[in-house]
């Protein structure tokens, strides 16, 4: 079988999936924050998951937790160094 | 957009102004990069910042896209993608960051910080050249599954045998018994399943990094029977060696197939860009 394009209708799970969980992370101190969140996409990921169904598999909270957490570990190592630097 | 803004002058901890949204890095090519001509997000023009051999693609932008409308989300999502698909047809393999990523500082920061990130990014890009994540999900229909068990298990013939015997009381006992062990089996059936998929993808191609089998996004139906997801990062022999895979297993179990791609390498980009680049966790592999 060949695979549905990234366009095709099937593959919106997967669109959602990969684009707001998946990909290269920047450090958090160059990157802007929604509310001290230190990720972009929550918000929009609740919105189209469904917050209901989000909180009922228990998803959004084990992933909130491991988005911070991600970005905590990032956070010390970091910079100011980017904006000092230049 | 323009290099000629004074990009790293307001720093400003707070500052979200002079924000440049990120899209993906690629090699470094001027001449490519003169005839450019790409749309991002909500029709955003793209263009390209360079420092040494990379170039970072982004567009102006000083806050977070967010909206309740899942279809202004979606179709921002669409936007995101294939603006990255488009940049990599020309560039070639992307890595690629994710939705809703802003860089403050404008495009001396994206400089600073390409520069700061050379060595990682120079790996991904060696490691993802000329390959796309595709994703691979299997659902097995577990009534189907179910069938197939109950025919197999001897241990199940047998409650079967006490269940033909059995008083009303004990029946009930002997009832959750069966549902129990038919649970065992489904579950196990999904492992093994699943392990042999793993090596069986691995075995076509590059890396293969195994999902769980937890629907991520319940935006469409959520599977019903036991479900095995996977990314692989193939190059179009090792895509089309997977498709033919899968046709031999599409019939199993009532297994059903979902394959998709060509993706970026969204699984496959480094986990982390510190800007400093001192530790940040290399390609996989």
């Amino acid at each position: 079988m060949d695979p549905d394009p990234p366009s095709d209708d099937d593959a919106v799970v997967d669109l959602v999936d990969v684009l707001l969980r998946e990909g290269a992370v920047l450090d958090a101190d160059v990157v802007v924050t929604v509310a001290d969140v230190p990720l972009v996409g929550i918000k929009l990921r609740a919105a189209i998951a469904g917050m209901t169904t989000m909180t009922e598999y228990g998803l959004f909270a084990e992933w909130d937790e491991r988005m911070r957490a991600e970005r905590h570990e990032g956070g010390h190592r970091s910079v100011e160094s980017a904006g000092n630097e230049i | 957009m323009s290099s000629d803004d004074s990009g790293g002058g307001d720093e400003s901890a707070s500052s979200t102004r002079n924000g440049r949204y990120l899209y993906c890095v690629v090699r470094r090519d001027d001449d490519a990069a003169a005839s450019f001509d790409v749309s991002g997000v909500d029709g955003a023009p793209l263009t390209l910042v360079s420092a040494g051999g990379l170039s970072a693609v982004v567009h102006d932008r000083d806050e977070p896209y967010e909206s309740d409308e899942t279809t202004q989300v979606r179709d921002w999502l669409y936007d995101h993608q294939s603006a990255v698909e488009r940049v990599g047809e020309t560039f070639g393999t992307p890595v690629p960051f994710r939705f809703d990523t802003i860089v403050r500082g404008g495009d001396e920061a994206v400089r600073a910080w390409l520069d700061a990130n050379a060595e990682t990014l120079n790996e991904a890009l060696t490691a993802l050249d000329g390959r796309w994540e595709y994703r691979v999900e299997v659902e097995w229909d577990r009534e189907a599954l179910v069938d197939r068990l109950t025919e197999d298990d001897e241990r199940l013939a047998e409650l079967d045998d006490r269940l033909a015997d059995a008083s009303e009381g004990t029946a009930f006992l002997v009832e959750k018994q069966y549902d129990r062990r038919v649970s065992e089996l489904v579950t196990e059936r999904r492992r093994t399943r699943s392990a042999s998929l793993d090596e069986e993808l691995r075995r076509r191609t590059a890396e293969v990094v195994e999902l769980g089998d937890a629907p991520q996004t319940p935006l469409t139906e959520t599977p019903s029977g036991p479900t095995a997801r996977f990314a692989v990062l193939a190059d179009d022999d090792e895509r089309d060696a997977v498709g033919s895979y899968l046709d031999t297993i599409a019939d199993e179990d009532g297994a059903s197939v979902r394959y998709t791609g060509p993706w970026p390498p969204y699984t496959f980009a480094p986990d982390a860009c510190a800007p400093t680049g001192e530790d940040g966790p290399g390609p996989a592999e």
